[in-house]
């Protein structure tokens, strides 16, 4: 229950944006046009201009006039769009994205917006980075089969903003620190004699540092917006005394904040949430909630709470303001393209945030802010914004129960990550140094990078994008091409299967197939990289990063902490599966021949229900089982290595990362029958390394032994989905047999897990009342979503989950 | 004709304020659906045609 | 004549691209081995391509819950 009547009330007037099937739920929601039309406007008279001054006076245009709103009972404010219904367009990302946006039901404005897509065409990164691939290589990214689409077709990015140098200096001051770079900078150019090496650098410099003065001011002047019209409805349109002066209080805040340091609680809040924005929405969009929450706010809910120094406020007010925060997300309207909007089911965004690991001196960084953010999550039920534990063996148990509660009530999360392994990670791979690497946040739902002032992620052309395992697996074995969703060539000519004589073939046609796609998807990500630094600067993310302030760099280029990462998306389960019962029907035991597997494929096993029957009880992954945990091993070796091979843009290799969202269930009908016994069409494994759907048998330590043989540190994340029954983890012992079996997975070497807690009758009972179940989340795979906004293919894999009695072990 | 400047719903936008410009002020509207009330504000021009929601000031 | 553009079961391309579609038309009931129900045989269309029998008019969003 919402601790409060304000929270209540919010929440029963929450404007949520959940998509299922990529289409949004509720049916009030509409697509703005106020952003894309003053980028437009902006774009006309600056055309010529740097690129950093064309983006930078666009977004002042957007801010200074976009229609901004203040909601009853709000206490913090601030939205991306003129209605709170509304969620913005981007036109000058893709082009495809923003005609099936502008075509959709949800744009009441199709002239309009029809004339400001077509304008925008030959600027968006869509045909600036198209020209670098040949139309066979579009058509297979575009299809979205083996590998994600490009970043400059999806518009995807994701980015974690360097919040702690807003919220410590203000802009006003940054502002001054970036015009004393532009000072120095003619001073030096002016000085005697004329030196060309040591000053033409300047030219760009200057540029991006103009860039992001215009910026930093647009956005002092968007908050005093805000201050305006909380006081004067204060002022003029209110008379209830309690509401008249939490406006005036909202008004002093966006008075203060951005533009000086945060004071209390209160402060550090709103400035983060107009930061949020600003970085994640408004000068392009970008997914993610990430930030180190617990570490961010602990010094002002120190001042405001505990010392009671600065904005004052009781324990209570603070868990009432993360409530709203997370009803503030809730309602928060994201612009994903097609594609990602599939992907992420029943939800409205990747948001999540990270809690708990420990301090850059060791200690535990689990804390009473840490613990005030999990009561409100426990109160408030929403699915956004999910959150990532950090499970340190130094955590403390007190906050370990409120991360178990939350987890019996069903939430799907806090997901929990390997704190010790994660931060070694960014040790050993990216030579982050090791007090840096301690204040880790999740970047989406599973990849760590770092917080703080400088160096943290900005671009998904950084970490991120996707390869598709399962159809890899297929088309390894039909000479490259595709026979079932589209018909074409999608990889290179590794044989037909039919006539492979040995399980090396099989494995070494994999391993070209995974080769191929892999590099198409990161020399895609890297074009995009060259496109976004060309032409889609983004001077108030850049503004706020202390390295590119130093150095003058847009924040795109500038890749001051390398942090490449690469999902491989849903599937790899049905991979191993496949491989494991190829090798024991085909080539150990010789029962089938590849030409007999490869016709009953193609006709999705009609007429061969025995046959198919045989190749889905060979062995499987997640029992314990050497057989097909060994051919595990080696694909997540494989995996690691074939992308070792590769060096992307920051200078490094990127590291696999191996999970779902909800593309083991969109992928599932592009893909066909496989040799684990499944049918063209059916769902993948949901996670990265959770046994297929039914397939484990032998008990949750079984699981855990099996995934506990892949080597993570070479990966990274790798996700693990696991259902607990609901009876076990709401008895008297439900928190110490579920911290029993947390040690377990932590002495294992686990990198992560997170759990479903929910009864199949209950989940059949939702799909005939679903009125009755509108609080009821699950897990899908890295978010969480409402059952009830599932499609019915969806809601399915979901209690086809094995339920796991931890219990039995 | 009726302009901005004279209706009850303009706010001009103070001098020091970022965003100020001689004339410019606020439109603040108060709407409501079925979700609640909240506040709208957009910038206008105090020379502005008033619109349909025009409130003449006291 | 009809095309896959005006069918319920042809639901957007994954880019957005407005020439191409997915259709969800084909699917199946699963054996009791398996957990889930439902299997779906997606196919990429062009969506000026002449509607083939089991053409319904009707856009996909409106039965999206049931489509996927």
């Amino acid at each position: 229950m919402p601790t409060t009547e304000r929270t209540a009330r919010l929440k029963n007037r929450c404007r949520f944006k959940h998509v299922a099937g990529g289409e949004y739920v509720d049916a009030g929601v509409k697509a703005g046009v106020e952003r894309a039309r003053l980028i437009t406007e902006s774009h006309k008279k600056n055309v010529g201009e740097a690129n950093c001054i064309i983006r930078a006076r666009g977004l002042e245009n957007i801010l200074n006039n976009i229609t901004i709103h203040i909601q009853d009972d709000e206490l913090i404010v601030g939205a991306n769009t003129e209605h709170p219904d509304y969620f913005p367009m981007y036109p000058e990302l893709s082009y495809y994205s923003t005609v099936d946006m502008v075509e959709s039901r949800y744009c009441d404005h199709k002239d309009e917006m029809r004339e400001i897509a077509e304008y925008w065409r030959p600027y968006t990164i869509q045909t600036k980075g198209e020209k670098y691939f040949t139309p066979e290589e579009i058509g297979v990214m575009y299809s979205a089969t083996t590998v994600q689409p490009p970043m400059f077709v999806t518009a995807f990015s994701s980015i974690v903003p360097n919040y702690e140098s807003v919220i410590e200096d203000g802009l006003l001051k940054r502002i001054e620190v970036v015009e004393k770079n532009i000072a120095d900078a003619n001073a030096n150019m002016r000085k005697s004699p004329w030196n060309a090496p040591e000053n033409l650098h300047y030219l760009d410099k200057l540029d991006q540092w103009k860039g992001m003065v215009i910026a930093m001011k647009a956005v002092v002047g968007w908050a005093q917006r805000h201050a305006r019209l909380a006081k004067i409805m204060a002022e003029n349109f209110l008379s209830e005394p309690k509401r008249k002066a939490e406006l005036l209080e909202i008004a002093d805040i966006c008075r203060h904040v951005p533009a000086y340091p945060a004071r209390g609680l209160r402060d550090a809040m709103q400035t983060k949430w107009f930061t949020y924005l600003l970085c994640h929405s408004i000068e392009r969009y970008s997914s993610g909630y990430g930030q180190k929450e617990d570490k961010l706010l602990w010094p002002f809910f120190k001042k405001s709470v505990i010392e009671k120094s600065a904005q004052p406020m009781t324990r209570e007010e603070a868990v009432e303001l993360f409530e709203c925060e997370r009803l503030k997300v809730s309602e928060h309207g994201s612009t994903k393209g097609r594609q990602l909007r599939e992907f992420f089911a029943g939800s409205n965004d990747l948001f999540i945030l990270t809690l708990g690991g420990i301090n850059p001196d060791g200690s535990d960084a689990s804390n009473d802010c840490t613990n005030a953010i999990l009561e409100a999550t426990e109160s408030i039920i929403t699915t956004e914004p999910s959150i990532s534990f950090r499970w340190n063996e130094k955590g403390n148990v007190e906050t370990k129960k409120k991360v178990f509660n939350c987890i019996k009530k069903g939430f799907g999360f806090p997901s929990i990550k390997n704190d010790e392994m994660n931060t070694q990670q960014l040790v050993k791979y990216f030579n982050v140094p090791e007090e840096v690497a301690r204040d880790w946040a999740l970047v989406l739902c599973m990849s760590p990078g770092i917080t703080g002032r400088r160096g943290t992620q900005k671009t998904r052309s950084e970490g991120g994008s996707d390869v598709y395992p399962a159809k890899v697996m297929e088309i390894a074995l039909t000479n490259g091409f595709d026979e079932f969703f589209t018909n074409v060539q999608l990889g290179p000519e590794t044989g037909n299967a039919a006539e492979f004589t040995s399980f090396d073939q099989v494995w070494n046609a994999l391993k070209l197939q995974l080769r191929y796609a892999i590099e198409l998807s990161l020399r895609s990500k890297d074009v995009g990289r060259v496109m976004e630094l060309k032409h889609l600067c983004c001077p108030f993310i850049s503004s706020i990063d202390d390295g590119c302030v130093e150095k003058g760099l847009d924040a795109n280029e500038l890749a001051e902490v390398a942090n490449p990462w690469h999902n491989i998306i849903g599937g790899s389960v049905v991979v191993i599966d496949s491989m494991a019962a190829i090798k024991k029907l085909v080539f150990d035991e010789k029962k089938y021949t590849m030409g007999e597997l490869m016709d009953a494929l193609r006709n999705n096993w009609e007429g061969k229900e025995q046959m198919r029957i045989d190749f889905w009880n060979a062995p499987k992954f997640g029992n314990d089982d050497d057989y097909a945990d060994s051919i595990a091993t080696k694909y997540y070796d494989l995996v690691a290595d074939e992308w070792k091979r590769n060096t992307t843009y920051s200078g490094t290799y990127p590291l696999p990362l191996a999970q779902s969202v909800a593309g083991y269930i969109v992928n599932g009908p592009k893909t066909a029958a496989t040799a684990n016994g499944r049918h063209a069409g059916e769902a993948l494994d949901d996670g990265g390394s959770s046994p297929y759907m039914g397939c484990d048998k032998n008990g949750p330590t079984a699981v855990l032994k099996s995934v506990s043989k892949i080597n993570a540190s070479k990966h990274k994340g790798i996700l693990l989905n696991q259902r607990l029954s609901t009876v076990l983890m709401n008895s008297d012992s439900g928190f110490d047999l579920w911290h029993a079996y947390m040690k377990t997975w932590h002495s294992l070497g686990i990198d992560h897990v997170q759990f479903n807690v929910i009864s199949q009758d209950d989940m059949k009972a939702a799909q005939i009342e679903p009125e009755k179940y509108t609080d009821t989340l699950v897990r899908i795979a890295g978010y969480s979503a409402k059952f009830i906004d599932l499609a019915r293919y969806s809601q399915d894999t979901i209690i086809a989950r094995t339920e796991q009695d931890i219990k039995a072990g | 004709m009726s302009k901005c400047e004279q209706c009850a719903f303009f706010f001009p936008i103070p001098e020091k304020d970022m965003d100020f410009e001689p004339g410019k002020g606020d439109c603040v509207l108060q709407q409501e659906d079925t979700k609640g009330k909240f506040w709208l504000s957009r910038p206008v021009l105090e020379s502005s045609a008033a619109c349909q929601h025009h409130r003449s000031k006291r | 004549m009809a095309t896959c553009k005006e069918c319920k079961f042809v639901t957007p391309s994954p880019t957005g691209d407005p020439s191409t579609g997915v259709c969800l038309v084909e699917r199946m009931q699963l054996a009791e081995t398996q957990q889930t129900k439902t299997a779906i045989k997606g196919k990429m269309v062009q969506k000026a391509t002449a509607a083939c029998p089991k053409f319904e008019a009707g856009e996909s969003w409106k039965d999206i819950k049931n489509l996927l």
